[in-house]
């Protein structure tokens, strides 16, 4: 295990000072960086330890050796250092590196802390952190080590029991006992934590080897991939084995960890696939909220929320922004709604983060910004609003309170002839007297009106068809012009009859005779004239005419035929027989 | 009778005068550039049944002052059936049309689609008018022909003719209404939406359509599902799209 102290800046011998100067011009602030680092965290009793301080920086003249405290269980091999210098430059800043390693002596089984080591630079004292060494006796080396694996992979994690969106470390630990010597390693692409937002934390750096005792085994672990883990659904998720090809060989019986982990070349060399065990993680669900909202921040953050301007003109657009930011999961955290009043337009809404992986944490920033465009005068707020961050380290959401915002929008200082001009073909809208309509949707020909109206024309025509032809038969067939106009001669010659009985008794015999016969040879197509009664009254009983009947007829066309002969004759006497004569007509057009 | 007539056309006059002064109402939101009351104003106008070219016009320009250029692009379309409107809708049209990011395809128009498109734009009543004046005069030829010139053909052949007329000009009115009740036009007013191919939000997306797209509506075949038109796009593509992405006009 490595314990690293993080300080400014440190201690230099007069000879490093004085290439210090050689190097570096300036004597303005310094950017320095100290540190402490052991070889391993836990060791047997009477195994050696390395203890290593660094100052590294770009700026400094004057540094003192290291101040070495005194520590309880251990013992200083000797108080000089080994020293060690590497220089670097990097986008143009030059970084002086200075390494003191010192070796102690464990003497005591137990847990000690070696104090923090001094340094000054250019008159300031600089500390680093104090480091945990564990010393075990080794009557408790298990007997059987020979039986644990040389070399295995490890998945280990922060917390097994996060919330959901809290962050958790997961680290990927070969562990290989001290017959080994890894020259190399690759780890396999691909591996997915489901359930699970991850970022690769890097430094950059390579890895450094520590030791651990395993089950009374004594290993050397290094810490080859470091996740940052953020769950996006609570319930019993599993970190999916990660995979490994290492190439190793037995190692040489040189101590030094660093030429242990990159060790050269040589024999007995072979290449090993590790994977490591599947792990579960048991993420819990986040506590009720209520009367806030919730965008899946879980972490330290802070949240503000402001308005691009408070004074705007109808049609113009504003941005509402609202920037989070420190530290948790900022890439899981979504856009926050907000109500706007029902006059304002909403255009698609942006986001841009700045997300920073720094150590073993992931903070940054987003911003969320609505852009919106106020469509009418007047004076609006948006009202304040409960924003809830889940603290993990609490247990519960803080809710921070975004006050309102106030915005005044004013009506557009051009006229309202000047916004239409901006419509090409300048469109301008009526705004006097117009004519209106009230539309009802009738079909017109399932009007009974005028369906009965379209329809007349076509019923006269077959009527008018129908005397068309009637005319032209009459024209063109005598006897059926002869039959048709026999009635209508027989009534003329009745009334003719009637007319003239006054002045001419004998005449109107003479009519009532050509009315019977004439209607009688009309109908039946015989000559009116030159021919015998007998024939007329013969045809007439073909047609079925009762004998009274005929006789009657007989009787009357003998008197008509005879009177002209009588001497006196009444009008008395023609009126019955015209009678007589109507009735025999209207018998004989039953027959014929 | 007269009597019914003389207070009919009173009550007729005096609602639309209420009419004209909510229109006037109206278009004093719409002076003071407060487009949505005005709209909200037009809108309550609109919902007693009065129509006018003016009012589908106000309507269009609100729409446009307030970015909607799907509804804007309706109510221009509406205006462009009123003589007053016509020439003002046209250029707002243009305009809305420019704006609007993404064009429909049309599919080109064969001679005979230009037939039937008139054919509607004339309407039911005018070919039911038209069908009547060939029926009597379809009438007069034959008595001409009967009583008048009975020997002579071309006076036969026009009442044929007339005839012919008559069953031509009848067809497209019962066309004119079929299709006035079966179809009806619509323009999308949401920004995007999918066409299905079954009005379900699960179905298969077939197209997808943009602001200002111009529907056919078929209402029949609509009925199968509540809250979906059927539809063609211009492009001749049929499919089904969500009532509230589209407005009637």
């Amino acid at each position: 295990m490595r314990r690293i102290g993080n300080h400014n800046l440190g201690v230099l011998s007069q000879i490093f000072t004085i290439l210090f100067f050689l190097l570096v011009h300036t004597a303005q602030a310094q950017q320095v960086e100290f540190s402490a680092t052991i070889s391993d965290a836990v060791v047997f009793q009477g195994e050696r330890i390395t203890l290593t301080v660094t100052v590294s920086g770009s700026k400094f003249k004057k540094i003192t050796n290291p101040e070495l405290p005194e520590v309880s269980g251990l013992r200083y091999l000797s108080t000089t250092p080994s020293t060690s210098t590497s220089f670097s430059f990097v986008n143009g800043v030059a970084t002086s590196s200075y390494g003191y390693s010192y070796y102690l002596l464990t003497e005591k089984e137990g847990e000690f802390t070696i104090p923090p080591v001094s340094i000054t630079v250019d008159g300031k004292s600089y500390q680093t952190n104090p480091i945990k060494v564990v010393v075990r006796s080794r009557s408790a080396q298990s007997s059987n080590s020979e039986e644990s694996p040389d070399i295995f992979l490890r998945m280990e994690v922060t917390n097994k029991n996060p919330y959901v969106g809290e962050q958790v470390i997961a680290t990927v630990v070969i562990y290989f006992k001290n017959t080994l010597e890894i020259l190399s390693y690759q780890p396999t692409a691909g591996w997915k934590a489901e359930g699970f937002w991850k970022e690769e934390l890097n430094d950059g750096k390579q890895p450094t080897v520590t030791s651990d005792i395993i089950n009374g085994v004594s290993y050397r672990k290094a810490e080859l991939v470091k996740y940052a883990l953020f769950a996006t659904k609570s319930g019993k998720l599993t970190l999916s084995p990660f995979s490994v090809v290492t190439t190793v060989r037995v190692a040489s019986r040189r101590r030094d960890p660093f030429s242990s982990f990159f060790g050269g070349y040589g024999t007995n060399q072979k290449n090993i696939d590790l994977d490591s065990d599947p792990l579960d993680i048991d993420v819990k669900s986040l506590p009720e909220l209520k009367d806030a909202i919730y965008t899946g921040a879980v972490g330290s953050f802070k949240v503000s929320r402001s308005i691009s301007k408070n004074d705007a003109i109808a049609g113009e657009s504003i941005e509402v922004s609202t920037k989070i930011q420190g530290t948790g999961n900022i890439a899981l955290v979504t856009q926050p709604e907000y109500e706007y009043p029902g006059t304002f337009e909403k255009y698609n809404p942006q986001q841009t983060s700045d997300i920073n992986r720094r150590g073993d944490v992931v903070q940054g920033s987003k911003t969320f910004s609505d852009i919106i465009i106020p469509r009418t005068p007047g004076n609006y707020e948006l009202a304040a609003v409960n924003y809830a961050i889940f603290n993990p380290k609490s247990k519960k959401f803080e809710i921070v309170r975004l006050s309102e915002l106030k915005l005044n929008v004013k009506r557009d200082p051009r006229s309202f002839s000047t916004t239409y001009q901006q419509i090409p073909f300048e469109v301008q809208p009526v705004l006097g007297q117009t004519l209106w309509v009230h539309p009802k949707y009738e079909v017109l020909f399932r009007e009974t009106w005028f369906i009965a109206l379209l329809v007349i024309p076509f019923l006269l025509m077959p009527g008018l068809w129908y005397y068309r032809s009637y005319l032209d038969r009459m024209e063109g067939d005598v006897q059926f012009a002869r039959s048709n106009k026999a009635s209508r001669k027989a009534d003329m010659r009745f009334k003719e009859a009637q007319k003239v009985v006054q002045t001419d008794i004998k005449n109107s015999y003479g009519l009532l005779y050509k009315a019977l016969i004439g209607y009688v040879a009309d109908r039946l197509h015989i000559p009116e004239t030159g021919e015998n009664e007998e024939i007329y009254i013969n045809k007439l009983i073909e047609h079925g005419m009762s004998p009274e009947d005929i006789t009657q007829l007989s009787s009357l066309l003998r008197k008509c035929s005879t009177i002209r002969f009588a001497p006196i004759t009444s009008v008395q006497d023609f009126e019955k027989d015209f009678d007589i004569a109507q009735t025999l007509y209207r018998s004989i057009r039953r027959c014929i | 009778m007269n009597f019914l007539i003389v207070i009919a056309l009173f009550f007729q006059i005096i609602s639309s005068t209420e009419a004209q002064l909510s229109f006037d109402k109206a278009n004093q939101f719409l002076k003071e550039q407060d487009y949505i009351h005005a709209l909200n104003a037009y809108h309550q106008l609109k919902e007693t049944g009065w129509k006018s070219g003016p009012l589908a016009l106000n309507m269009a320009l609100a729409y446009t002052q307030l970015d909607s250029l799907g509804k804007a692009k309706a109510y221009f379309l509406q205006a462009t059936d009123f003589e007053q409107t016509q020439s003002e809708a046209k250029k707002g049209l243009d305009y809305v049309s420019k704006k609007l990011p993404q064009k429909a395809a049309y599919l080109p128009k064969l001679p005979w689609d230009y037939v039937l498109e008139n054919t509607i734009k004339l309407g039911t009543e005018a070919w039911s008018w038209l069908t009547m004046i060939a029926a009597y005069l379809s009438l007069m030829v034959i008595i001409i022909y009967w009583f008048v010139y009975r020997e002579n053909k071309w006076v036969l052949r026009s009442f044929f003719a007339s005839l012919f007329l008559t069953a031509l000009l009848a067809s497209a009115a019962i066309y004119t209404d079929y299709v006035s009740y079966r179809y009806g036009k619509a323009v999308m007013i949401s920004e995007q939406s999918e066409l299905k191919k079954s009005g379900s939000s699960e179905a298969d997306v077939i197209s997808l359509t943009f602001e200002g797209y111009e529907f056919t509506v078929d209402f029949i075949t609509s009925k199968q599902n509540e809250n979906w038109y059927y539809v063609r796009m211009s492009n001749g593509i049929y499919g089904w799209i969500p009532k509230s992405d589209v407005l009637l006009f």
